[in-house]
């Protein structure tokens, strides 16, 4: 079952909107708290007072029976049974301390006193007519119901705020979500990020087009060699299905022979070309770990096999064997590599030479051709081939480079190998 | 059929080569841009087969330097580019035809055929009829205005060269390629077989078919049309 997602915008108003709400209501709750509190404290305070007065007076007139008129609303009362008969109902004889009474039946309301006039003496009593001083219910209704209005007013004016802001925080990646929803598959443009968007947004934003440029180079390396390696297999092909259409044609022995051998050397690139790409494909440790020993015979045989690519140009091919390299690979991967860096040596050189030069544990293949950087007549050029090598040399570890020549005619492709020792020692891990 | 392959791909040119010549195609060959530039500007082709990824001067860049020195032979790409950039950018080089590798023989073989038989309808007919002059390819007869004319095979074969290409002017080169390849024999043998066909066509009638165009060659000219 598919988890239906909240949207971040969504969660984040929500929880902001809660946290006001409970803010809003604690506040509430607190104010009229606090009001209350307040009101009775004043009272509280005011009684002790009116107390050390009225202990005072009944001090010194000790046969006073009446009430003593402390102010308007608040009277002091000797001893118990002098107090009026609604509060005596209230109290017990014994109490003592500061409590509101309501008098039941009436709206009347008393702050009442009690203390003893002296240590284990009868308590006196103090009795204040509240009832038009505090506040009444409906009052209490009418500010408390306010105060909740401009509370919801300030909830829903936060509510607002919140969302304003969670709006304007997605908003920036809305428009990243669109153009990626909007995007053409395979077509990796840069994200465009809104300036005003918050540094962390446009920092995703700058992490996901480095994402989508890495993505978008390894989709276009992919497609060249796709091509590339569509372009390598079609040759063989078509000289395989030439042949098949050939065999109906002649059966004379020397024609059949040249069809055969047409045959074995379409089936031996086929086999070298695939060979290759499986062993790219594959993982380090599962590359092959037969060695290949260049010297004078193996190399003379492969520049004769590719001598004919400069015949009938000005171009002569040269080899140079300083010593025996020895490589630990396969010699598809090798052919397929010296090839490839053969065949663009002699198409960019108009006259001279292209030389193999083998030994001090590196391949090169120098040319006196026009050089790198130089616009050639072949436009349509694709580099495919260099890109192979390149791919061969990173995956077996070997050094590549291309570089002009010192003395300014041609450039050098050199593919260098590890030292003989580190060959040796992977050589015995694998 | 003179056709020039184009291709650095040795196995697929040899391939090509042996299809075509037991078809008595007659065939030039090179194996990069440079040569085969060289080739199609100073020689007659009926077709070209050119590969587009080629050393020196790729096919594209050959295909529009052709065009623009005004060799308007047909061009047929061959190439293992198959994408719908790679075709058009072929047709757009003004290519006449675009196959991709690999090709099956016989096909490449009826697209070549129909690409000449567009180029010059009438080198595929089998008769042909120039006001008066009436050829029968399939007979090797021939006749003007209703009198046969008794004709050599070489000189059957260089009326109907002329009369294909009429009123067009054949060079003497082109002739002579059609008659004897790359080995023409040693002198002036060309100007006898004009001559004797001169002498069939012509001189019976009041007015000449076959004129000489001064260092070039030698047209065919309607008589009705003219008169």
């Amino acid at each position: 079952m598919k988890h239906q997602s909240q949207s971040f915008r969504y969660r984040l108003t929500l929880t902001f909107s809660v946290l006001a709400a409970i803010i809003l209501c604690v506040q509430l709750g607190t104010f009229y708290t606090v009001v209350r509190v307040s009101e009775d404290q004043v009272l509280h305070k005011k009684l002790a007072l009116y107390a050390e007065r009225a202990r005072a007076e009944f001090s010194t007139s000790q046969q006073r029976s009446g009430p003593l008129q402390i102010d308007l609303l608040t009277r002091a009362y000797s001893r118990f049974d002098t107090l009026p008969i609604e509060l005596k109902k209230e109290i017990t004889a014994e109490w003592s301390g500061s409590q509101e009474i309501n008098i039941v039946g009436s709206d009347t309301e008393y702050m009442l006193f009690a203390a003893p006039m002296t240590q284990g003496s009868e308590n006196f009593y103090i009795a204040m007519d509240i009832t038009s001083v505090e506040s009444s219910p409906l009052q209490r209704a009418t500010w408390t119901g306010s105060y909740l209005l401009l509370s919801i007013a300030l909830f829903a004016l936060a509510l607002a705020a919140v969302y304003l802001l969670a709006r304007r925080l997605t908003s920036p990646l809305d428009k990243l979500s669109q153009q990626l929803k909007t995007a053409v598959a395979d077509d990796l443009p840069t994200l465009e990020c809104d300036p005003q968007a918050v540094s962390e947004i446009q920092q995703l934003c700058e992490s996901i087009n480095c994402h989508r440029s890495r993505i978008s180079q390894l989709i276009a390396r992919e497609r060249a060699f796709t091509r590339y390696a569509s372009h390598e297999l079609r040759s063989p092909l078509t000289v395989i299905k030439g042949v098949c259409s050939l065999l109906n044609v002649s059966r004379e022995p020397e024609f059949l022979l040249r069809q055969h051998r047409r045959l074995e050397s379409a089936c031996s690139d086929m086999h070298n070309l695939i060979e290759t790409f499986l062993l790219l494909a594959r993982e380090e440790q599962q590359l092959n770990s037969s060695v290949l020993t260049l010297d004078n015979t193996w190399c003379s045989k492969f520049i004769e096999e590719h001598r004919h690519l400069s015949r009938n140009t000005p171009v002569s091919l040269e080899l140079q064997v300083l010593d025996e390299v020895t490589l630990q690979a396969s010699e598809a991967v090798v052919r397929i590599a010296l090839s490839n860096l053969l065949r663009n040596a002699i198409d960019n050189t108009d006259q001279g030479r292209v030389q193999l030069i083998v030994g001090d544990n590196t391949l090169q293949i120098l040319d006196s051709g026009c050089g790198l950087g130089v616009q050639r007549h072949n436009a349509n050029s694709t580099g495919l081939g260099l890109l192979i090598v390149r791919d061969i040399c990173a995956k077996y570890g070997w050094h590549f480079t291309l570089q002009n020549n010192a003395d300014a005619t041609g450039c050098c492709a050199i593919i260098s190998l590890p030292p003989k020792d580190n060959l040796s020692k992977r050589h015995i891990l694998n | 059929m003179r056709l020039l392959l184009i291709e650095d791909h040795r196995d697929i040119a040899g391939v090509i080569f042996d299809y075509f010549e037991a078809l008595n195609y007659q065939l030039d060959y090179a194996a990069d841009g440079q040569q085969g530039l060289h080739l199609a500007s100073n020689n007659r082709y009926d077709i070209i087969l050119l590969d587009v990824m080629l050393p020196r001067i790729d096919g594209i860049t050959l295909c529009k330097t052709l065009r623009e020195q005004a060799v308007d032979t047909p061009i047929l790409m061959l190439t293992a580019r198959d994408s719908r950039e790679d075709i058009l950018q072929g047709f757009g080089a003004q290519a006449d035809d675009y196959v991709v590798k690999p090709f099956d023989l016989p096909i490449l073989h009826a697209r070549i055929e129909a690409l000449v038989r567009r180029k010059n309808p009438s080198a595929h007919s089998k008769a042909l009829n120039i006001g008066e002059l009436q050829l029968d390819l399939s007979t090797h007869s021939a006749s003007r205005a209703g009198r046969t004319l008794n004709l050599t095979p070489t000189g059957f074969s260089i009326l109907s060269q002329l009369a294909a290409a009429a009123p067009n002017t054949v060079s003497k080169q082109d002739l002579s390629y059609q008659l004897w390849g790359d080995e023409p024999p040693e002198g002036d043998i060309l100007r006898n077989h004009i001559y004797q066909l001169r002498c069939e066509l012509d001189k019976p009638f009041a007015q000449a078919m076959l004129l000489t165009v001064a260092r070039v060659g030698y047209r065919l000219q309607n008589t009705e049309q003219a008169l």
